[in-house]
């Protein structure tokens, strides 16, 4: 694609703990063309919401080191930006919605004041220029008194609709770039489907690039065009949507599907679990992080690191795994019990 | 495929009839008015041995505060709910749990177990794994130091725990460890029930699984019924022989898992399974998604009629004046929708037992 928004090369952010170097990520690379839709999933610990607070400029650091061959958006280089004109991008550029809306809003302005803020602090419309756009943005994300909800206080909303303030707000400056950190997971599903749906709309109307965080497959299955499965700080594997699913090419992300059970599957049959946890990221393994858990495991994978290389010699379709899965029988799980902490 | 769930009894094990549980809140300023908020708002269900009910529904439908009503974790204001500790199949010998004083109370609670959603939250972070497992059995000095030291060890292996770790603390356990310890202090006591309170929410998907393989396992070697409540309905689905979808402190429907997935009756239900999202992206784009307008009223409006008409897709006329009751109209199949109140088997009735799902 030639139109890129976002590239970053060799990603790494770790935290120096007393226990040793927590290393969430990992060495990530990562394109977001203009207009993408493009789902990170993994399970908690992946290093998912760290590498997109690291794209966003916001791991402190120190104490976190960040390392990186490049990440630039827009053709600027982000790295070697300072601080002063990387909050000129935030919020402007590129924006982010987080889990829990309640502790993202400030409890003690109304919504109207947080939503204006955006424009009035990059300088982009006046005061009663940014009322009015606030209001249409209210209307779009689906808050009908929009007149009313200006003057509320956030507690005065219920989940969803406070999801809705914290969308609208990303959108006031029209970004280019939304991340949205498991926007729905704190959701009811009724009330997630309108969220997901209004964000896929705004999508298409404007243009936005949106990155979805989730750990939640189904959510990916229905709103990605184009999916990046982490385990342990790397992208283990990357391929448009529909591929992925029909036929995963990395042994976490079938163990991952296999383990989920579907609303459309009427057996009874065994849940099917990963066996044992999720690495330390402190004291990683020096071959393939997933090694330990993996039923398709050969000696090379304890010594030697995959790297994420394209599958099929396309370039839109990656893993990182030494066993070719889809002509290996996988090696009979013996042991189920969990590992001893 | 082999099947793991296995086929529940017929002799119940609880029964739970017309259960109301209301707060008084103050809603808005210092000296706003005193409404009253109805959490659970007349619930009634059976549940025999072996048998797991799925309780869904969304945040604020009441299911949790059922589940605390039962155990008298929280107040009923009415309502009926008792326990059976028949063990053969003979007449049932009813025990009742509202009524009970406090010290007959804590004998049944005996029978009836609770496991939370949060693991780490729920064990006490200052008290070895071997001692949160011994503790109820010592409470009913249900045994000398010794066997209650054997116990927990057994206990601890039954849930796949390593015995060696007991002198552990819940700290040093991932999160699905501290559910398997939650779940080896429930079985302590050899209860008949346990109520499954959002059990795996908290877990990552991959250990989800693990833990919902050992609690249908376990179900089927100790004949345990469950009551489970959750919000995922794909995990109620696999694990429940029968669903009952709360929506506002009332069951809406209840039906076996079959009939419920397959030809819901109450629109509510309806639009709660088109909205969960199916991890299979052709699926999803065919899917048609029944898009519900705004949000759940709160629970201290009063209805003259349906609490879901405000939401409903299907709403007719005479739905925001009437109250829909829950009635059967296919066997075991419940609903409380004017939709279908014609063609219910059977006029409504007026004894409890005859009304209310067995």
């Amino acid at each position: 694609m030639t139109d890129t928004l976002l590239e970053v090369r060799n990603l790494r952010t770790s935290f120096p703990t007393r226990d040793g170097i927590v290393r969430a990520v990992s060495g990530i690379d990562l394109t977001v063309a203009r207009g993408a839709s493009i789902g990170i999933v993994g399970e908690s610990g992946s290093g998912k919401s760290v590498t997109n607070l690291t794209i966003m400029g916001l791991v402190p650091s120190p104490p976190a080191v960040i390392e990186a061959d490049a990440i630039s958006f827009e053709g600027v280089d982000l790295l070697t930006m300072r601080e002063s004109r990387r909050r000129h991008l935030r919020g402007n550029r590129m924006a982010m919605i987080f889990q829990d809306p309640m502790t993202s809003l400030n409890p003690f302005l109304r919504i109207g004041e947080q939503l204006t803020e955006p424009l009035l602090v990059h300088g982009k419309a006046s005061r009663r220029a940014a009322k009015d756009r606030a209001m249409t943005l209210l209307r779009e994300v689906g808050i009908p008194d929009a007149e009313r909800c200006m003057r509320a206080y956030p507690h005065q909303f219920s989940g969803g609709m406070r999801q809705r303030v914290m969308i609208a707000m990303a959108l006031t400056c029209e970004p280019a770039l939304l991340i949205a950190d498991e926007p729905t997971t704190a959701l009811d599903v009724t009330i997630q489907a309108q969220i997901l749906e209004q964000m896929q709309r705004i999508r298409q109307e404007h243009g936005t690039a949106i990155v979805l965080i989730t750990h939640d497959l189904g959510v990916a299955a229905g709103f990605c065009d184009e999916i990046h499965v982490m385990y342990a700080g790397k992208i283990v594997e990357e391929a448009a949507t529909d591929d992925l699913f029909a036929q995963p090419r990395h042994p976490y992300t079938e163990a991952l599907l296999r383990s989920v059970p579907r609303l459309d599957d009427e057996t009874k049959a065994e849940f099917l679990p990963i066996r044992g946890a999720p690495p330390d990221l402190s004291q990683l393994p020096p071959g393939c992080s997933f090694a330990p858990r993996c039923d398709y495991r050969l000696d090379r994978c304890e010594r030697v690191e995959p790297m994420l290389e394209p599958v099929e010699g396309r370039d839109s379709r990656r893993k990182s795994c030494h066993v070719d899965i889809t002509r290996t029988q996988p090696v009979a799980a013996n042991s189920t019990e969990e590992s001893v902490p | 495929m082999s099947s793991v769930v296995a086929g529940p009894s017929t002799q119940p094990v609880l029964e739970v009839r017309d259960l109301r549980v209301s707060f008084e809140v103050s809603q808005g300023g210092f000296r706003a008015k005193r409404q009253l908020l109805r959490a659970v708002d007349g619930v009634s269900f059976t549940l025999h041995r072996g048998e797991t009910l799925g309780l869904v529904g969304e945040s604020g439908c009441g299911k949790s505060t059922t589940a605390r009503a039962i155990l008298r974790l929280v107040p009923s204001v009415a309502g009926r709910a008792r326990v059976n500790l028949r063990e053969d199949d003979g007449p049932p010998e009813w025990h009742d749990l509202l009524g009970a004083s406090t010290s007959q109370l804590r004998g049944l609670r005996q029978h009836v177990q609770m496991i939370f959603q949060d693991p780490y939250a729920s064990l006490n972070p200052r008290m070895t794994v071997g001692s949160i497992i011994a503790e109820p059995m010592q409470i009913f000095r249900l045994g000398n130091r010794r066997w209650i030291e054997e116990n927990v060890e057994k206990l601890m292996r039954e849930v796949g725990l390593d015995p060696r770790l007991k002198r552990r603390y819940p700290h040093e356990f991932s999160g699905g460890q501290c559910q398997r310890i939650g779940i080896a202090r429930a079985l302590a006591l050899d209860p008949k029930v346990i109520i499954c309170d959002e059990p795996v929410s908290a877990l990552d998907v991959s250990i989800r699984a693990q833990v919902l393989n050992l609690l249908v396992d376990l179900q089927r070697r100790r004949g345990l019924a469950y009551v489970f409540i959750a919000h995922d309905l794909s995990v109620v689905r696999r694990i429940s022989h029968r669903i009952a979808v709360m929506y506002l402190g009332k069951i809406v429907e209840l039906a076996d898992d079959h009939h419920l997935y397959a030809e819901p009756l109450h629109p509510y239900t309806e639009a709660l399974l088109s909205a969960i999202p199916i991890p299979d992206p052709e699926k999803e784009r065919a899917r048609k998604r029944i898009a519900l307008s705004g949000d759940v009223p709160s629970p201290t409006e009063e209805f003259a009629g349906c609490p879901f008409a405000s939401r409903c897709h299907k709403v007719m006329p005479h739905c925001s004046e009437v109250m829909p009751k829950l009635l059967e109209h296919r066997p075991g199949h419940w609903a409380s929708c004017l939709l279908h109140e014609n063609d219910a088997a059977g006029a409504p009735q007026k004894s409890d037992a005859a009304s209310s799902p067995q």
